[in-house]
């Protein structure tokens, strides 16, 4: 893993949220590292930070409701950190394109398509033709492309939208891609072919992709490499084969066997008992540490440091000891 | 960040002082806004200049005084009470009207859902200012009285401007309807109602109080805009001015008013600019107290997981008991401790500014004669008593060194027995007196004799005297006035030996007397006109009078003070009180206590800017001899200075059903009497007093009382305004004057600031 | 015998779409003439992709929408033309338990007053009993009586979705239907929210018709499966059956992409 290779490198990211008696960290502590052509999975539960980590390497979250209080991010050599709002616009959209868990709002709906896609690229400064447009519909998967540029976002099925949707942010040929939650507000007969064509398009066009999921089988069924997050940390990271087959971190213990248990049809359902902590009871200890099963005193004295164990990275007090 | 709510504490500053100044307008001002002075004078280079209103601000009056020299501070400060109120009202009609309408609506009605929508398109397409100006602007609302205009106001404005809330309440209600846990709460089986009440209403009260704040703030810019088209509560409408032949209306409230001011004070805008700029910055100060107090209500109410949501939910279904059941400790404390502050503060308040008008009499200590009257010794002892007192209050005497101002009232005689009968064959009718008929003049007589009817006849061109001789004469008083039928009787009486005269009283005109004048030879009767139709019945009877007098002195005394004001520019200004001291019944000592008690008290108030002339007059009991008359004649003070004469000498028992009462002397051309006036009306029907009118006759442009020449004496003689309060007896005797004495004690004491 | 709890016979739901008083009237039949018994103490799972009617059918069975045709028979009483007054005392043996989303509990009412609500509407127990009622729904649906004055908003979404199931068996109601009761919860709690409904089922000898998009979750839930597309059922049948040997083409499509 050599430093020419990382499209994006994100280190030490931390943000957070005005709230009526303060400020409240949501992100405590965010590192990962894109390499062209791979596809990163973050994979947490709700609360757990992912949504707005990927949000803020863009800083699209507005400035009076969070504040990044650390980290950089490298694109490309250089700092999105640094940058002032209007070069980041250059780069939102155009070099690093971004897929919305509600999709389907995304689109205009007095717009025909082929003048929405038109747009993205008129936007950005770049050569537009409806030639362009019509290949980016058919990357996504679309028939009977000439139709479809006429026509209107509710003359179309959700799916196709679905579709529309990603081609609207691979049109520019973006470096990254983000995708908040694909999956979630589509059908689960859709499911698959909308992650098979993100499949198809990382392969195609060598673009590199990030999934926030709260999943696991989609993360499973995508990607490369796996973030995952807990209480607004990054617990554990690391390539998915090793992951699943040699999980480090207890929570990622549990989470597969929860996943596993409920497929299996075992009669009472493997589960984590308590729920995941809301930022509201951030505190300086493990994030996990009060659902642990093979937690320890010092678990719940501070925050563990991240190490990294044979090109893996984890965050537990357990491998520290070693 | 935490950040102050700042439209909230602003808001609140200004709401608080407008409630204090609303409870306590005498803490903030110390002019009674009643008080109106027309004209000012200075002595500049010793020479007296004489000023009119409107005058600007200066240091007396602070905000200056409008053109009907009304002091613009006050005016405002106590006006503050009527305009907040109306806007407060009419807001609370307009939620009474459009939360209900509007949920019923929400739910599915469609006929309340189509009234909310075609009533906002029609007051949308014609401005409610429009027809709140026309509706308001008819005869019917501009005669009612202030209460019925008020209700009127407040109903017209409500319903003009409820259907714009009630569809943006009908919007709201919508919207929380489509909310996914009202699914939940219909499978759960709740009613619409208690849904309603309590799912929809908590999420709607956020907005519902900023609202109702909002709409207050609305309402006064309503209002005021309705003032500048001359529409407002007690709307008089007194044609000021009709020289050029068009009436030009002087548009007026009898109330302190805001919106009442700007219209009053439109004409003058250029002379007097201080006058309705001063009343719109109260408008606009109050229009952004409210919407800041909304607004930053609406800041607190928008945070979450808020507890008042809680309490407010348990308030609006009024568990009372649950809200304290689950106060916590603290909050508890807290519930106690705003409590008592405030009932600590108002308490305060009202204990700083109780000026304590309530008189006490009834003394014992007070050894006061069984029964007073004129020329009698107890009369020159109860005199010499007043006059004491009133040096001893610091009362200075009018001229020279005497409190005690004598007049003649001729050789007179006090009448211990009288009888007056007529003599029909078989069974006499005997007349009852003081009711029937009273002896005006007499002696010691008891004789009979016919009568002689001149009520028709016209005697001023009598030449034959003869027709009259050993008759009783009897005159109508109707047809004559009193220096006609004076020369009538002093040229019979000359001329023919007549055995006395029957005048005929005019009609309310009271008959009664105890002190004649005194003449052997000659009996003057006033008798009443149902005695002229018994007399008429039987023209050929005889009648008998017979009366035993005592002679009494012939001097009668009226005792007067002034009491110095003690402002350098209004202190020669006058308020006359006048006041008896004659009585007959002991229970009616009482009076006397209450007149002297009064007196007292007036002094000890530590306001007086004009001077107080107290005047107990001698003689009252009787008309021809009541010390008013005299001292009409021959007045010691500058009769211009005199800005009002109340009259108590109608006080005549301690206890007594109705009050009579009449401000028909004190029209608004005498601006500080009218309005001293009208606060007494305002203030008598405040306190639930019975008030009986006076009957006047209109003569001229102006009113005369008819039951009593004394009513009269000094407005028509001396030009003072007079205002006439009294008592009327009755079976009945459900009012005292303790109640009534504070509340003459009060108005002259606010007005005399 | 089992008793059937609820027999619906072709149930139809039609929305009629007008874009404006000029444009020709569209009907769309969200439901279209279903038909399905559910006997009592068994588990009748409906699967489908969004807008399939499975949501629509939930309405219907409530009553909190009217339904255009057919019949619904609760316990033998044909509820499907009760005026809302009649169906209110019927309430009680049907009951629902809610996807959790933003704002499915009324988030200015506590957790005390959200439980305490179906007790007092349909008067399960005396007055003086309610708190000691809440604290015991509470415990049963795995939270502490602690919780009892907070609002929605300071629970997580796994203890809003117990609060709901409080809700739905305060009633005592024998006949639950879960609209997709654990889709919106996180993995690890998913399965926690599915062991209470199971072991409630058993507890309480409840009823279910489980209305959701995840096949797995049927699987494990339901003995039974109703596989519906554009609003008609296009599969019925034991859920083993179903699921090892579909017949429906959007069977073969839905099991066709579970991903692996």
């Amino acid at each position: 893993m050599t430093h020419e290779n990382k499209l994006i490198e994100v280190t030490d990211l931390k943000v957070s949220f005005y709230h009526e008696s303060g400020k409240l960290q949501v992100v405590r502590g965010f590192d990962m590292s894109v390499e062209k052509g791979k596809i990163i999975g973050i994979l947490g539960e709700s609360g757990s930070g992912k949504t707005v980590s990927a949000t803020s390497i863009l800083k699209l979250e507005e400035d009076d409701v969070s504040s990044i209080d650390s980290g950089e991010v490298i694109f490309k050599g250089l700092n999105l950190m640094e940058l002032s709002e209007s070069e980041l616009r250059k780069i939102r959209g155009n070099r690093i394109s971004y897929i919305f868990q509600n999709a389907s709002s995304a689109l205009n709906p007095f717009k025909s398509i082929g003048k929405q896609l038109t747009e993205v690229l008129k936007n950005h400064k770049l050569a537009f033709s409806k030639e362009l447009v019509l290949q980016a519909l058919v990357e996504v998967g679309i028939e009977d492309t000439e139709t479809v540029y006429d026509m209107y976002p509710f003359q179309l099925s959700g799916g196709q939208n679905q579709r529309i949707m990603i081609a609207q942010c691979i049109i520019s040929r973006p470096d990254l891609l983000i995708a908040d939650e694909p999956t979630s507000s589509i059908d689960a007969s859709l499911r698959k072919i909308v992650l098979d064509l993100l499949k198809e398009i990382n392969k195609k066009n060598n673009m590199s992709i990030i999934i926030i999921t709260h999943d696991f089988d989609v993360a499973k069924y995508l990607c490369d490499r796996l973030v995952i997050m807990y209480g607004g940390l990054v617990v554990e990271e690391g390539p998915l084969n090793e992951i699943f087959a040699n999980p480090f971190h207890p929570y990622t213990k549990e989470l597969i066997v929860c996943a596993g248990s409920l497929k299996k049809g075992d009669e009472i359902v493997y589960t984590l008992e308590g729920s995941p902590p809301s930022p509201f009871e951030f505190a300086d200890e493990c994030p996990f540490a009060k659902r642990c099963k093979v937690r320890l005193p010092e678990c719940t004295s501070e925050i563990p440091r991240t190490l990294e164990i044979s090109g893996r990275k984890v965050r537990c007090i357990r491998y520290e000891k070693r | 960040m935490k950040k102050n709510n700042l439209p909230l504490i602003l808001g609140s500053v200004v709401l608080v002082i407008i409630l204090l100044v609303m409870l306590f307008p005498q803490m903030f001002v110390d002019q009674s806004p009643y008080t109106i002075q027309h004209m000012r004078f200075t002595h500049e280079s010793g020479k007296l200049a004489v000023e009119r209103a409107p005058f600007p601000p200066s240091k007396d009056n602070f905000l200056g005084n409008d053109h009907l020299g009304r002091d613009i501070l006050s005016y405002i400060i106590y006006g503050t009470r009527m305009t907040i109120s109306l806007g407060v009202l009419i807001a609370i009609g307009q939620f009474l009207l459009a939360i209900p309408m509007a949920l019923i609506a929400g739910f599915g009605n469609r006929i309340a859902k189509s009234v909310i929508i075609q009533s906002s398109v029609i007051f949308s397409a014609i401005p409610a200012l429009l027809i709140a100006i026309i509706l308001l602007k008819l005869d019917f609302f501009v005669e009612l009285d202030k209460q019925k205009s008020a209700i009127a106001f407040i109903l017209v404005l409500t319903s003009v401007s409820w259907a714009r809330l009630s569809g943006l309440i009908l919007e709201r209600v919508e919207a929380i309807l489509t909310q996914p846990f009202i699914r939940g709460e219909v499978a759960t089986g709740k009613k619409h109602i208690k849904i309603a009440m309590e799912n929809v209403m908590p999420h709607l009260a956020p907005e519902l109080i900023v609202l109702f704040f909002m709409e207050i703030a609305r309402n006064l810019s309503m209002m005021m805009q309705l003032g500048i088209f001359a529409v407002f509560v007690g709307n008089l409408g007194l044609i000021n001015d009709a020289t050029a032949g068009v009436p030009i209306n002087l548009e007026i409230s009898f109330e302190p008013e805001w919106a009442s001011m700007l219209s009053t004070s439109r004409t003058v805008i250029s002379t007097a600019p201080w006058a309705i700029l001063y009343p719109a910055l109260a408008f606009f100060i109050s229009v952004l107290g409210f919407n800041l107090f909304g607004e930053g209500l609406r800041i607190a109410l928008q945070k979450k997981d808020s507890r008042a949501v809680l309490v407010f939910r348990k308030l609006i279904n009024l568990d009372f008991k649950y809200i304290w059941k689950n106060s916590e400790a603290k909050s508890k404390n807290t519930i106690l401790m705003w409590t008592f502050g405030v009932i600590f503060v108002i308490g305060l308040f009202s204990w700083v500014n109780h000026e304590d008008y309530s008189i006490r009499f009834g003394d014992e200590s007070l050894k006061l004669p069984e029964d007073v009257v004129i020329g009698t010794e107890s009369a020159i002892n109860t005199a010499n008593y007043i006059a004491s007192k009133m040096s001893q209050i610091g009362i200075e005497p009018m001229e020279g060194k005497n409190y005690l101002i004598g007049y003649d009232i001729g050789p007179s005689y006090l009448i211990e027995s009288q009888i007056f009968k007529l003599n029909i064959l078989g069974k006499p009718i005997e007349f009852e007196k003081d009711l029937d008929y009273a002896f005006m003049t007499s002696g010691d007589i008891n004789e009979t004799g016919p009568i002689y009817d001149a009520t028709h006849e016209d005697l001023f061109n009598t030449q034959d005297f003869s027709r009259f001789e050993d008759h009783y004469v009897m005159i109508d008083k109707a047809y004559y006035n009193d220096g006609a039928i004076a020369s009538f009787v002093d040229n019979i009486s000359r001329n023919a030996r007549i055995k006395g005269v029957l005048l005929v009283a005019r009609k309310d005109e009271v008959i009664g007397n105890v002190i004649v004048h005194a003449s052997e030879d000659l009996a003057v009767l006033l008798i009443s006109r149902e005695v002229l139709d018994k007399l008429s019945e039987y023209p050929d009877s005889s009648i008998t009078i017979s009366t035993a007098v005592k002679p009494i002195d012939s001097i009668g005394n009226n005792v007067v003070g002034i009491f110095q004001g003690a402002d350098k520019n209004i202190g020669d200004e006058a308020i006359v009180i006048g006041m008896n001291y004659n009585y007959l019944e002991s229970s009616n000592k009482n009076v006397l206590d209450f007149n002297l008690k009064l007196m007292e008290k007036l002094c000890s108030l530590d306001s007086n800017k004009r001077s107080i002339i107290f005047m107990f007059l001698d003689g009252t009991i009787n008309e021809a001899q009541h010390g008013i008359h005299y001292i009409a004649q021959d007045f010691p003070y500058s009769s211009q200075k005199v800005q009002v004469y109340i009259d108590l000498t109608g006080i005549e028992s301690s206890m007594f059903e109705k009050v009579e009462f009449s401000t028909a002397q004190a029209p608004i051309t005498r601006p500080f009497a009218w309005s001293l006036g009208h606060h007494l009306d305002k203030e008598l029907i405040k306190k639930g007093f019975e008030v009986q009118q006076l009957e006047t006759l209109f003569v001229g442009g102006e009113y005369v009382f008819t039951a009593s020449e004394a009513d009269n004496a000094l407005f028509w003689n001396r030009g003072m305004p007079t205002i006439i309060i009294g008592t009327v007896k009755a079976e009945q005797n459900t009012q005292t004057l303790e109640e009534l004495g504070s509340i003459i004690l009060e108005v002259i004491n606010k007005n005399n600031y | 015998m089992q008793c059937v709890a609820l027999k619906v016979q072709d149930l139809s739901k039609h929305f009629i779409i007008r874009k404006s008083v000029f444009s020709k009237k569209k009907i769309i039949n969200a439901v279209n003439k279903i038909s399905f018994e559910v006997k009592q103490y068994e588990s009748l799972g409906i699967i489908g992709e969004s807008g399939s009617g499975k949501t629509t059918i939930a309405n219907m069975l409530l009553k909190l929408i009217d339904s255009s045709e057919g019949s619904i028979e609760l316990f033998g009483v044909n509820i499907t033309k009760l005026s809302p007054d009649a169906m209110r005392s019927h309430r009680k043996d049907i009951q629902i338990i809610f996807q959790y989303t933003h704002a499915v509990l009324d988030p200015k009412m506590t957790i005390e007053e959200l439980i305490k609500e179906p007790l007092e509407i349909h008067k399960v127990v005396n007055e003086d009993e309610y708190d000691a009622e809440v604290d015991r729904l509470l415990t049963m649906v795995g939270l502490s009586s602690s919780e009892r004055k907070k609002f929605p908003s300071q629970l997580s979404g796994g203890q809003n979705q117990r609060i709901i199931i409080a809700r739905a068996i305060a009633t005592r109601a024998k006949l639950i239907i879960c609209d997709e009761p654990v889709s919106s919860l996180d993995v690890s709690v998913q399965g926690q929210i599915l062991n209470l409904l199971v072991k409630l089922k058993k507890e309480l000898g409840l009823t279910y018709v489980l209305i959701s998009h995840d096949l797995s979750v049927v699987k494990h839930m339901c003995n039974r499966i109703a596989v519906m597309y554009q609003g008609e059922i296009v599969e019925l049948g034991e859920t083993g059956k179903v699921l090892s040997n579909p017949t429906n083409p959007y069977t073969k499509k839905l099991i066709a992409s579970i991903l692996d």
